[in-house]
């Protein structure tokens, strides 16, 4: 086996991803520097930028966005490094960077990229789902190296699945061709795994884009807004008007707060914040809709997420038939034991969606 | 020549003068529309003469107000009978003593003329304290004459009230004049004339015969000069107008035009958007976009307005705005913002259409963002008869007449302002013209239509479910209903076909009462067969907001289907479904009789199929809520009652508007698929039914069903809404229980 | 301005589709524009109707697809377009990313370039968003991916890239490649009047020989991605019901969230 290059846009690391790598080889961490990509000569006009950065929040980690829109000088970067070590396969994170850095990537060494995928085995053969999530497809390359972009789900699922056997949660599969004991054995050492992939300042024509401002981008309330939230958590009549619970999982995952017609009408909720067939139309990564019995006007704006979550107090509500996670009960207890639960598990580190939707 | 006779007859040549022209100018203007469907307007002369007479004669709309019909029908006959006074003051003028050659000296022509000028008297009176009243400024926008041109109508009420005094006045004189031999003429007048000292010589009572009729001619003049220089007067020219303009109605027969739309016409050519060679000039002027898409009868129609704001009372955008503007709101919802723009544009004086000082409450009309078909057809007036330099759009736009898109989105087709309009105008065929061009044309329409529209092409529903959902319904039926194309071939086979529709198929509560009606037909032995998934939706929704194209796309192809399945017989539990299937798939080659399912399941009980006994649940009282599209747009409500009244021990509380004057649930007019800052009137209508105490509340059609459940669960309440079907299922079940929902 | 907006036609996943027995899609089944490629098609609109009238300025919507992708270009043509170009070769079908972005670099450069390219951030059916990046790089441009919304200054074209966090705002000189994701502009839907008009519009279509590329550089064989065998997922319908009363419903949710990479990192505020 030969070396297998993995990106990680976290310098936190993600020892999952690393993981995955191992089971196919050698596994060398690249990690993004840290500092700004460009210099001042770069910079649209010295001071116009300063004051729009965003500084991330505290404990919260975002890919510098000079790197973010200049994907290929990291593909150059990694071009080296594949050459450097020999690399007969490179990870990326999944997501648009991911795929861009891929396809730039691919472009340079005559290679091919597979873009989210949620398993790889040792021969190579990567898990894909496609249509929406609707099949799963696998597919091998040829080419002088692979090239891949991986869902985290894919790694969490197959370091699970010694354990406990795996999930049936749709986008996780279990992993084929590497057994579960080859992957879950693999210790990691980071600090010497990780290095920093060194960047070039960049050529042309990555050099001709150029930022003009940085803001932060959330509503007065300081939560995403329905159309660009990778989750949505909706009230509904079955809130009651208290949409407390609904706020505090929503600030614990960075979610956005939507609402259905019910809770609109009763003037709980913002109209701006309706969904549904005659309200917004949304496709989020999760859609958790709570107190919500899901009619079909509701449904029509929603069932596009790629995953939908339901609390209802009703066994029979109609919401459950579409939900990949239905929970009969008290979203009331349910939503504030989750926040809680995130919060325990705060150590737990996942790659950064700051920048990947 | 005298100077009494110099001057009336100035003004009786400057009067005809302006009035020969403004008839010139409207004859023009009214040509310059473009055509309406050869015949539509004119066929069957007969029918339409004696629909005209009925409607003019017997006041059959107006009479919703009988104190008002009987008045306005008195004040209407004086009008006509009085003109040959005008004829004898003018002779008057050179010679007292003149009296109309032959008609002067019979009888019947005085003692009519006696009679009808007392009545005019009273009946203007009685029109004058009306509109007083309910004109009064502290209703605010509850008023019909909100946003009317008061000023307007008050002169052309004091210009009759003063005409009839003066007839009345010179008889009294005339009556001195003729002696004693005259006295049966003057049968009613004479003591007018005899509160005159005795002892005036002959010369002093000329003079003041003269001077009476002077005054006479001056006052019936300047009216014909002033009404001949203001065409957007139709408190007056409804005088003229309203004889052509009911004539020329939709319905041949004088009933409301309401029930299937007409064609998408241009230049009398019904436009077909499937025909590649389609001219692109015709792609221009699809709907009504600007002044000049507006055909001779919408003018006619327009100019015909009396502004008399009966459209505006019965609107339930209107009513729905007002009713939490003015007096207590019976409910805590929150004023919408719509309501607030009402309420300041109202306050705010000075404005545009306002060429008189009705101003305060004149200005809220096109500015406004609530929709009053009398504002939308005032403001559409102003556009005709208005001179602006450069042409502009009718909706949206600068302006000062422009109707805003949320007064045109917010209609619900629910047809009450033109069941209600007592000259014919044909507020619902013209809001639709409106909104085909923005749809067809301008591609300018609220973002939500625009889904329910992708979802239509797509997936032949508004919800955008998929085809292969089309049965679920029909998921826990006791038996398997024949399916065409699966279980059955041809609908030789079967009595009925029960078209399931899209509610029907996919909405839960609409799933609940196909499931009743597929069990009750069932039971009762009625053999009928449903759509697989080849079934889509009917149209309405893409009909009703202007999409001809997606409306021909679905009919057409919904008609070849039905045609060649045998289709003869339908069953439908939607209101709109009954009425797009039966009036308008005729324009495709589709003619069916379509049975909505209150009406068979009425039959059904009658013919003792269907037994029903005692509803569980303690269900005493229920109320009904008529279906705009079934009671309104096709008169049918007694079927309903009959259905309810077989029931035994349950009794009907009616609400205050139902039957063909229901209130509508806010879900009509592609209303259900898209929303908007705007009123809620489904929670509106809720209440009203709330307030009647019944225990239950009962419709006919999956909108209205949808609208009032959603209402009641927002208000909290736990009053039931259900279908009649539903009703009808749990009467005839052993427990009388209703199943859940 | 000359604007190519890219287009696909996909099939209509929620209705359904076929797999060839080679693992490839079987594009003659129901399909549709791709819904994203509405937003650049509308973009290409609106920035149309903004450049003064004299400025000649063409929208010409390209795709590379079979014969049934036609009804992809006739979309666009309704929805704008002012031509439509369709690649069409039996050479190409099962061409991967690298062969696609080939292609589209021939068409692009026979079609004498353009000053703007639009297209959607990624398809519905295979999802990868490699397309806009390769093409760029192959055409020696610039490309501002992932944008909500873009904006034309003279010769220099300016777009938001949003985030959950952050509003990037980019710019770069004409010509350029723009991608846009859902959160620009909602695309109009077309009046009757452009739905005929579109019917009128010319359509030209070409094959590998006119592009001047030779049928191996591109299709199957050429492909560096080879699929192996394709399977349903596990449907949705009917997902996993708990009961919070008996289950661990929090843990139910929280696992759900850790495995679809949901749980932001730092566990949030």
């Amino acid at each position: 086996m030969g070396q297998i290059l993995v990106l990680l846009d976290d310098p936190a690391a993600d020892p999952a991803r690393l993981i995955l790598g191992g089971s196919l080889g050698q596994v060398i961490g690249l990690r993004l520097p840290a500092g700004p990509l460009v210099d001042d000569s770069l910079a649209p006009s010295a001071g116009s930028v300063g004051d729009d950065w965003l500084a991330p929040p505290a404990g919260e980690y975002c890919l510098d966005p000079q790197v973010l829109i200049r994907p290929g000088v990291v593909a150059q970067a990694l071009a080296q490094a594949v050459n450097q070590y020999q690399a007969v396969a490179v990870l990326l994170p999944a997501g648009l960077f991911g795929a861009e850095v891929g396809a730039l990537l691919a472009l340079e060494l005559g290679s091919a990229v597979v873009t989210d995928v949620t398993a790889i085995s040792a021969e190579l053969v990567a898990t894909k789902p496609i249509m929406a999530g609707t099949a799963i497809s696998e597919v091998s390359l040829t080419g002088p190296t692979a090239i891949f972009t991986v869902r985290y789900a894919a790694t969490s699922s197959s370091v699970t699945a010694g354990s406990t056997n795996g999930t049936d949660m749709a986008g996780s599969a279990e992993l084929p061709g590497a057994g579960p004991a080859s992957v879950t054995e693999l210790p990691l050492d980071h600090s010497s795994n990780v290095t920093e992939l060194p960047l070039d300042r960049p050529a042309r024509p990555a050099a001709q884009v150029e930022i003009i401002s940085v803001k932060p981008n959330k509503l007065a309330s300081g939560r995403p807004g329905l159309d660009q939230a990778s989750i949505i958590i909706s009230a509904g009549r079955g809130t009651g008007g208290d949409l407390r619970p609904v706020e505090l999982l929503a600030d614990a995952l960075g979610a956005a707060v939507g609402a259905s017609r019910a809770a609109v009408d009763a003037g709980w909720a913002d109209p701006s914040l309706q969904v549904g067939q005659t309200g917004k139309t949304v496709n989020p990564e999760l859609y958790i809709a709570a107190g919500i019995s899901g009619a079909i006007q509701h449904q029509a704006g929603m069932r596009g997420a790629k995953l939908i979550v339901a609390i209802n107090q009703d066994p029979d509500a109609p919401i459950f038939e579409i939900a990949d996670l239905g929970i009969v009960g008290d979203l009331a207890e349910i939503l504030p034991a989750t926040a809680a639960a995130l919060r325990r598990e705060g150590t737990m580190k996942g790659p950064c969606h700051g920048y990947n939707r | 020549m005298n100077w009494f006779g110099l001057v009336g007859l100035t003004v009786t040549a400057v009067g005809w003068t302006c009035l020969a022209l403004r008839v010139g100018g409207f004859v023009h203007l009214f040509r310059a529309g473009p055509a309406e469907l050869p015949g539509s307007r004119r066929g069957q002369p007969w029918r339409r003469t004696a629909a005209m007479l009925h409607e003019f004669l017997a006041h059959r709309r107006l009479s919703r107000k009988p104190l008002v019909a009987v008045a306005h029908w008195l004040t209407m006959m004086s009008f006509l009978v009085l003109v040959a006074t005008l004829a004898q003051a003018t002779g008057q003028l050179f010679n007292p003593r003149f009296e109309l050659p032959w008609l002067g000296h019979w009888l019947i022509y005085n003692w009519l003329t006696e009679l009808l000028a007392w009545a005019g008297l009273g009946g203007i009176v009685v029109l004058v304290a009306v509109r007083l009243w309910a004109g009064r400024a502290r209703l605010g926008p509850a008023s019909r004459f909100f946003g009317s041109h008061q000023w307007r109508a008050r002169y052309v009420e004091a210009t009759i009230l003063a005409v009839v005094i003066l007839v009345l006045w010179l008889r009294g004189i005339e009556s001195v004049l003729a002696g004693p031999a005259g006295w049966a003429r003057f049968a009613t007048t004479a003591w007018i004339g005899r509160l005159y000292p005795p002892d005036l010589s002959d010369a002093v009572l000329a003079a003041w015969v003269s001077t009476l009729a002077l005054a006479k001619i001056l006052v019936s003049y300047a009216w014909m000069v002033v009404v001949s220089l203001t065409p957007t007067m139709g408190v007056a020219w409804h005088r003229f107008l309203a004889f052509p303009n009911l004539w020329t109605g939709r319905d041949p027969n004088g009933r409301p035009a309401l029930g299937g739309l007409e064609a998408l016409v241009v230049d009398g050519r019904v436009v077909d958007l499937e025909d590649p060679a389609l001219d692109e000039s015709v792609l221009e002027r699809l709907g009504a976009g600007w002044t000049a898409d507006l055909t001779w009868r919408d003018r006619l129609a327009l100019a015909t307005c009396t502004e008399c704001g009966r459209c505006q009372e019965v609107c339930p955008v209107w009513q729905c705005v007002t009713a939490t503007l003015s007096g207590p709101a019976a409910s805590d919802t929150a004023v919408p913002p719509a309501t607030a723009a009402v309420a300041t544009s109202a306050a705010a004086p000075g404005g545009p259409a306002a060429s008189d000082t009705a101003a305060p409450l004149a200005t809220a009309a096109p500015a406004s963002t609530t929709l009053s078909p009398k504002l939308l057809v005032s403001a559409l007036r102003d556009h005709v008869f208005g001179s602006e330099p450069e042409p502009s759009p009718l909706v949206g736009g600068d302006s000062k007449w422009a109707i805003t898109p949320e007064v045109l989105w917010a209609c619900t087709t629910c047809g009450a302002c033109t069941a209600a309009c007592p000259v014919g105008v044909e507020h619902v065929d013209q809001i639709i013209e409106l909104r085909r061009h923005q749809v067809l044309v301008a591609a300018d329409f609220p973002a939500g239509l625009g889904t329910t529209f992708r979802n239509l092409e797509r997936r032949s529903n508004p919800w955008g479910m998929l085809p292969r959902q089309r049965l679920d319904w029909a998921k826990g039926l006791s038996f398997e209903p024949p399916v065409l194309g699966q279980t059955i071939e041809s609908l030789d086979q079967v009595d009925y076909l029960f078209w399931v529709g899209c509610a029907g198929a996919f909405d839960e509560r609409g799933q609940t009462t196909a499931r009743a009606l597929a069990e009750l037909l069932h039971q009762s032995g009625v053999s009928f067969a449903v759509l697989g998934e080849q079934a889509a939706c009917c149209g309405d929704p893409a009909r009703r907001t202007g999409n001809e194209a997606l409306f021909a796309a679905l009919a057409s192809a919904n008609a070849d289907y039905l045609n060649q399945a045998g289709a003869k017989r339908i069953i439908v539990t939607c209101a709109h479904c009954r009425n797009t299937l039966a009036n308008e798939y005729s324009q495709f080659g589709g003619h069916y009789q379509v049975i909505h399912h209150t009406e068979l399941l009425a039959d059904l009980i009658n013919q003792g199929r269907l037994v029903p006994r005692n509803l569980g649940d303690g269900i005493v009282q229920v109320t009904y809520q008529d279906p705009c599209y079934l009671a309104r747009h096709n008169r049918q409500s007694a079927a309903p009652r009959r259905l309810l009244g077989s029931i035994p021990g349950l009794r009907l509380t009616e609400m205050a508007q139902s039957g063909d004057r229901t209130n509508c649930c806010g879900g009509g007019g592609g209303r259900m698929w898209w929303e908007d800052s705007g009123p809620r009137l489904g929670q509106r209508r809720f209440e009203q039914a709330a307030m009647t105490g019944a225990d239950m509340l009962a419709t006919a059609c999956p909108f209205c069903h949808i609208m009032l459940a959603d209402a009641a669960a927002t208000a909290g309440s736990d009053l039931p809404v259900r279908d009649l079907a539903e009703l009808v299922l749990a009467a005839v079940s052993p427990s009388g229980q209703m199943a859940e929902v | 301005m000359k604007i190519i907006v890219l287009v696909k036609y996909v099939p209509d996943i929620e209705v359904g589709y076929r797999f060839k027995p080679d693992g490839r899609l079987d594009r003659s089944g129901e399909g549709l524009l791709n819904q994203l490629d509405e937003y650049p098609l509308e973009a290409a609109r609106r920035l149309v109707s903004q450049v003064d009238a004299a400025a000649d300025s063409t929208v010409t919507a390209l795709t590379v697809g079979p014969d049934e992708a036609e009804e992809a270009i006739r979309r666009a043509l309704q929805m704008g377009a002012d031509r439509g170009v369709h690649i069409c070769d039996q050479a190409i079908a099962g061409s991967d990313a690298l062969g696609t972005s080939l292609v589209l670099a021939a068409a692009i450069n026979q079609l004498g370039g353009a000053d703007l390219i639009l297209c959607g951030a990624s398809s519905a059916d295979s999802a990868t968003s490699l397309i806009p990046v390769q093409l760029a790089a192959r055409l020696q441009i610039p490309a501002l991916t992932g944008a909500a919304s873009l904006a034309v200054n003279g010769a220099q074209v300016t777009a938001c890239r949003l985030t959950d966090n952050a509003m990037i705002e980019s710019r770069t000189p004409l010509p350029a490649l723009v991608s846009l994701t859902d959160q620009a502009e909602q695309p109009t839907y077309p009046s009757a009047k452009a739905v005929m008009l579109a019917r009128r519009k010319p359509v030209e279509v070409y094959d590998l020989a006119d592009l001047g590329l030779a049928p191996s550089s591109v299709g199957c064989d050429a492909a560096r991605v080879k699929v192996l065998g394709v399977e349903p997922a596990i449907r949705r319908v009917g997902g996993r019901l708990v009961d919070a009363s008996s289950d661990d419903a929090v843990a139910a949710l929280v696992a759900l969230l850790r495995d679809n990479a949901l749980i932001p990192v730092g566990g949030g505020a």
